[in-house]
């Protein structure tokens, strides 16, 4: 059952166009990532979902209520956790941030306190609750800026950047989080930057430019549909050896740093040719499977190559 | 359109009138409860009338009653006028102070609630008049004090209308800071000139001519002047009488354009954006 809706939306700042002509749907319990780079339109979106904006044309709606019209309906589904954590108030409490909070949802007293009491025990912030945000660390603000978008049970969790600030132990909690969330039919919107998390923790993801879905899908069918299954790591190889042999590298290569980056179907072939040219013994070669930074870099590319 | 999908899809909101109310006390409980965490914000509120009590202290000794009378028609010493301006001043600018909470408001994520943008506007301006009447207490406090002033129960009913007044300038400040953003500063700024045009230190009838129209604009002004005459039985610009129908016009007026401009501001905001990003 789709959840988010988005039909032919269009959003205009002025003369810019931020989202153009977006059609898209996101099923209950779906963890849904939209990647893209800055000022690609991503928050345009969440700022829709969550009733923020209005489009220029075309239609959002979120549990068949629609964005605009059934606005205040639609605030009472979705929980918002964006990504600048001075949105909390520092003087309050953790405790007192989500009870206001609980509040202006209008949840009652009981429930309140209930809710605040699971919603600190999910994001590991018991034991701070009832310590001023201003002493929190910025991984636990990130971590009570979801606790707080969670508060009233949300259908629909809007997620902004929401590991720019986690440790990697708390990113891999956060994973975790977000991975119950959508088990219990949650659904989970997220804007991210971070390719390598988001194609851990998201079902299904989009690739957004320009205001525009470049490729949408599982994160597993979009690597499937690379021309190249495996990327080879030229490291270490000192750069005159490297621009020595750039010619005869018989596959699509790129230097990143001092590394040489290598678009492979076949990695037994590449290593061999590694072998074959002396590199081995220069620097270091590792093969792995492609994944959605690839895909990513890869769609991007080739939109510029198009001009786009 | 039809509303679809079922209940089960609700998560555990409430809506009507008693969730309202509580959405709106919330935001005066936690406004103030954010206000009077800092020990010195509690420390300033005493401080600030000890400054004015000092200040028009040495200052009386400088003017005479009769100089001072020129202006006002009545006999008072610099102190008692410019505690009492303080005190109303205190209220009127609290309605500025809306501007800039409101300003910090859009990032904060509560216009992202259920709870309407009224509501969350009301509650922070009648939380900044609650922090403005706390101080304003402190100097009246003061006042009876270092004076032999006596109770006027007129007094309270023009400081009663006087904060509908306020509220209502809080709503439009507010809905103009929510329009235009990054304006809470220069609202803030008119505070400070307001504490001049409206009579708070400074007689209306000793201002130059020409700045007089925009004190006889500001509700402050009136509110000002009819206390002073009920507590120290100076002269008012207008007849008392008048100057009350003024206070109850103004202050219905402002509620209305207040409620009005939010109302359309809260449509223009969700057409623009609350956020610049995109």
């Amino acid at each position: 059952m789709a959840v988010v809706e988005v039909e032919r939306l269009t959003r205009k700042y002025g003369t810019l166009v931020a989202l153009n002509n977006i059609t898209m749907s996101i099923s209950e319990g779906e963890v849904f990532g939209l990647l893209g780079p800055n000022g690609a339109g991503k928050t345009t979106m969440v700022n829709i979902l969550a009733t923020q904006l209005t489009p220029t044309s075309g239609t959002a709606s979120v549990c068949g209520f629609d964005c605009v019209a059934h606005a205040r309906m639609v605030r009472s589904l979705v929980g918002v956790a964006p990504a600048n954590t001075r949105s909390l108030y520092w003087r309050l409490t953790g405790e007192e941030n989500l009870l206001h909070y609980a509040d202006l949802y209008g949840l009652s007293a009981s429930r309140a306190k209930a809710r605040v009491r699971e919603c600190l025990e999910l994001l590991g912030l018991s034991e701070v609750g009832k310590r001023l945000v201003s002493t929190y660390s910025h991984g636990m603000r990130a971590r009570l800026l979801l606790a707080r978008a969670l508060i009233h049970r949300p259908r629909v969790l809007l997620l902004d950047e929401p590991w720019s600030a986690l440790d990697p132990e708390g990113r891999q909690e956060l994973i975790n989080t977000l991975t119950e969330i959508a088990s219990d039919d949650r659904t989970v919107f997220v804007c991210s930057h971070d390719l390598a998390l988001v194609e851990r923790v998201c079902t299904r993801v989009a690739i957004i430019n320009a205001g525009e879905i470049i490729c949408e899908g599982k994160p597993s069918e979009l690597i499937s549909r690379l021309p190249f299954q495996y990327v080879a790591e030229l490291r270490q190889v000192p750069r005159p050896i490297v621009e020595k042999i750039a010619a005869s590298i018989p596959w699509k290569w790129e230097m990143i740093g001092n590394e040489v980056k290598i678009e492979v179907s076949d990695p037994k072939v590449v290593f061999a040719w590694a072998e074959d040219s002396g590199l081995l013994s220069q620097g270091s070669l590792s093969i792995r499977r492609s994944s959605l930074e690839d895909v990513y870099f890869f769609e991007m590319q080739k939109r510029a190559r198009e001009g786009i | 359109m039809s509303i679809p999908q079922s209940q089960s899809a609700m998560p555990d909101t409430q809506y009507g009138i008693g969730a309202m109310t509580k959405s709106l006390l919330s935001v005066i409980r936690y406004s103030l409860r954010v206000y009077y965490r800092y020990p010195a914000n509690i420390l300033m509120t005493i401080a600030i009338p000890l400054v004015f009590v000092i200040v028009g202290s040495v200052f009386s000794k400088l003017t005479s009653e009769e100089q001072f009378a020129e202006f006002t028609g009545g006999g008072t010493s610099l102190l008692v006028y410019l505690l009492v301006g303080l005190a109303v001043w205190l209220l009127s600018n609290a309605s500025n102070g809306v501007a800039g909470a409101v300003e910090t408001e859009i990032s904060w994520g509560k216009l992202r609630t259920p709870t309407p943008a009224i509501v969350v506007i009301s509650g922070m301006a009648l939380a900044s008049i609650l922090h403005g009447l706390v101080i304003s207490v402190v100097v009246v406090t003061l006042l009876f004090l270092v004076t032999r002033l006596t109770f006027s129960f007129q007094a309270v009913i023009c400081v009663c209308l006087g904060l509908a007044a306020f509220y209502g300038v809080g709503l439009i400040l507010a809905s103009l800071a929510l329009r235009f953003r990054r304006i809470g500063g220069l609202i803030t700024s008119l505070g400070f000139v307001e504490q001049f045009f409206c009579g708070a230190f400074i007689p209306v009838r000793a201002l130059p001519i020409f700045i007089r129209p925009f004190s006889y604009i500001l509700p402050s002004t009136w509110v000002l002047d009819s206390i002073r005459a009920t507590l120290l039985g100076l002269d008012t610009i207008l007849d008392p009488r008048v100057e009350m129908y003024l206070i109850v016009a103004m202050a219905a007026a402002a509620n209305i354009t207040g409620f009005l401009l939010l109302r359309a501001t809260e449509r223009r905001i969700s057409i623009l954006g609350l956020s610049e990003d995109y």
